[in-house]
Parts: structure tokens; sequence; C-alpha cells
């Protein structure tokens, strides 16, 4: 629990080929303010970035291989605990999350003691495609999975990507090995170690750059891992009983 | 000429063993499978038994059984094995991510203090 002024946040930003916009990020998070440092972890892109593009100051780490979102989740929670930071915000590359938001984001931690804070986004239910229409399925069987799981603490947005989280609250999360695609995962694992989640109401910008890595074979993969995941959480649960 | 079936794959393995192309634990369960493949095919009441049990009519086919519920065995715990090695990769992973952006929030905080 954090109650009073954030001195250091570390912004993070997993990207795997989003490359093109981490300039204007890192560039604009540096205009949030000295409190705020921002760390790339490149979860083994294909495509190279120029690091001397980026803002003075932004940290940059690329693994050697694609591991997933998880790790990169890791590796900044990780750095966020050994060097002291109260808070972490993720981001993701593509510039779908208003950088304007961060500070509202930061503010029910700062100032109600919140442990989690997620962007969740009014636009999500957006499109008509097939695809989208599968993805909004998918989405509300997370959704309510995870509200069941956590007693109604999850947030309604499961698979939101923008969310700010407490040192304290990384320090109980990260203990669990993330998976690829950790959202929903995470927020179910906070909810039920009855950590205070807040949901902030925002609206997600159009990707400016590149397209979703989520494929068929993958939404498949991370829906079997969530499944399993939820399995686990129940076994441990009637186990604990 | 069983017997030396089996012994020329239990050496077989043994040779790959010395020369480091196979593991010693990950050749545990390959030496085991000949070891009870080899009893299995040596044994007709063995056979019998298992296939009475089994209520298996025609006894000899009870030793695909037992080949393919050793090979799931083998199978089982080579996955293992590789989850193993998948996780510690991940935590070396994460150990030199922090190494590298160490310097690079050292380097910050210099920077920071200077100002």
């Amino acid at each position: 629990m954090t109650i009073g002024p954030l001195d250091l946040i570390l912004v993070f930003i997993p990207t795997y080929n989003d490359v093109e916009l981490l300039a204007d990020l890192s560039a604009e998070l540096q205009r949030l303010g000295t409190r705020y440092r921002t760390l790339i972890v490149d979860d083994g892109s294909s495509a190279s970035i120029d690091v001397s593009t980026l803002a003075p100051g932004t940290m940059y780490c690329r693994l050697p291989a694609n591991f997933g979102v998880g790790i990169a989740t890791h590796v900044a929670f990780d750095h966020a605990l050994r060097h002291g930071y109260q808070a972490v915000v993720r981001l993701d590359a593509d510039g779908q999350h208003p950088i304007e938001h961060i500070p509202k984001l930061l503010e029910p931690i700062q100032n109600k003691g919140a442990d989690l804070v997620v962007g969740v986004r009014l636009n999500r239910h957006e499109g008509s495609s097939i695809r989208a229409f599968a993805a909004g399925l998918v989405r509300r069987y997370l959704s309510v999975v995870s509200c069941i799981m956590t007693r109604a603490r999850a947030p309604k947005d499961v698979n939101s990507g923008f969310f700010a989280v407490s040192a304290y609250a990384i320090s109980r999360i990260n203990r669990v090995a993330l998976e690829r695609y950790p959202e929903p995962q995470l927020y179910v694992l906070a909810g039920r170690q009855k950590l205070s989640i807040v949901e902030i109401p925002m609206k997600q910008q159009s990707r400016r750059h590149g397209s979703s890595t989520i494929t068929l074979g993958r939404a498949l993969g991370m829906f079997y891992r969530f499944n399993i995941f939820i399995l686990g959480e129940l076994l441990q649960r009637s186990k604990s009983e | 000429m069983k017997l030396v079936v089996v012994i020329a794959l239990a050496g077989i393995l043994l040779i790959l063993v010395r020369r480091n192309v196979l593991q010693v634990d990950l050749s545990f369960p390959l030496f085991v499978a000949v070891i009870v493949l080899g009893f299995a095919s040596m044994s007709e009441q063995f056979i019998d038994w298992v296939a009475a049990r089994l209520d298996i009519l025609d006894a000899p086919r009870a030793i695909i059984l037992i080949a393919i519920a050793i090979l799931l065995g083998i199978v089982a715990f080579l996955t293992s094995a590789i989850s193993r090695l998948r996780h510690r990769q991940l935590m070396l992973v994460r150990f030199l991510a922090q190494a590298v952006l160490d310097s690079q929030e050292k380097a910050n905080t210099d920077a920071s203090n200077s100002v």
C-alpha cells in the first residue's frame, strides 16, 4: 500500500517488432517529468531498434529471443523492486494507450492506497468483423471467469495492457510465473490476493503502428493457458480449504 | 538372440552417454525401457500374466501395450525435463536482463544526482 507522493515511477513498454514509435513514446514520457523513468523491454524483435533515437535516460533491454510479455513484465518488475521504484506503469508500444492518462492512473495509488489501477477501455467492444466478434466472446468469457474467481474484484476489462501497479502489489505478484499474455492472470492474481484494484475508464486510441501479435494459434494458446491457470488456482483453493 | 539384442541396445545407450551425446539423467528412462522390454520379450509367463490381468485374448499383444506405456512414460519424462530447462532458461534471461539494466539505472541515478 502506498499513500503519499510517488517519487520514482517506472514506465515500462514491452515491444515485439513495434519499433517505429519508441522514439516518440520515450520523448513524450520524458516530458511527464523527472520522477518517471522509461524502460523498454524488447522481446526479441527481428526489427532493429536504433537506441540513439530514444530520449536520454531511457533504459533499454533486448531479450535474446521472443519469450512473451510475461517474461518482459517480470524483467520490469524485477528491476522496479531492485531499484526502489514505488510504482510501475505498463504501456503498449503501438501508441494505443494515452500517455496523458498516466498521472490519472497513478492517482489512486498515491492518494487512496490502491495497489493496482487498470485503464478500462470504453471502446473495447468496437468492431464488426468476425474476428472482433470472436475476440469479444473470448473477452467476455475471461471477464466472467475472472469475476467469479476474484469475487468481483477483477476489472471489467481483463485484457487491458494499460495499468499501474504499486511496489507492494509487484512484490506479491512477481512470485508467480507470468504467461505469454499475462493480463488476465495478473488481474486474477491481484484479486485473489485481495489487493485493492481500481478501474479508470479511458478510450483506447487506434493503433498508430504495427498489428496485433495475437494470431488464431496464439489466441487458442492464451485461452488454454488461462484455463489451466484457473484450474490450478481452483485446486490450490480446495487444497487450502 | 533376444538377449543379444537387449545387450546391444544397452551397449549403444552406454556409448552415447560416454560420448556425451546423451546426458546421463536423460538416458535413465531409456535404460529402464530396454530392461523392461527385454524382460517382457524373454519371459512368456510375464506376458501371459499381463494379458490375463488386462483381459487381452492374444497374449503377445500385451507387449505392444507395454511398449506404448513405456513410450508415454519416456515422453512425459522428457517433456518434464524440457519444462525444467525452460524454467531455468527464463530465470537466466531475467538475471541477465537485470545485469544489463543495473548499469543503465546507475547512469540515470548519477545523472540525476549531478543535476
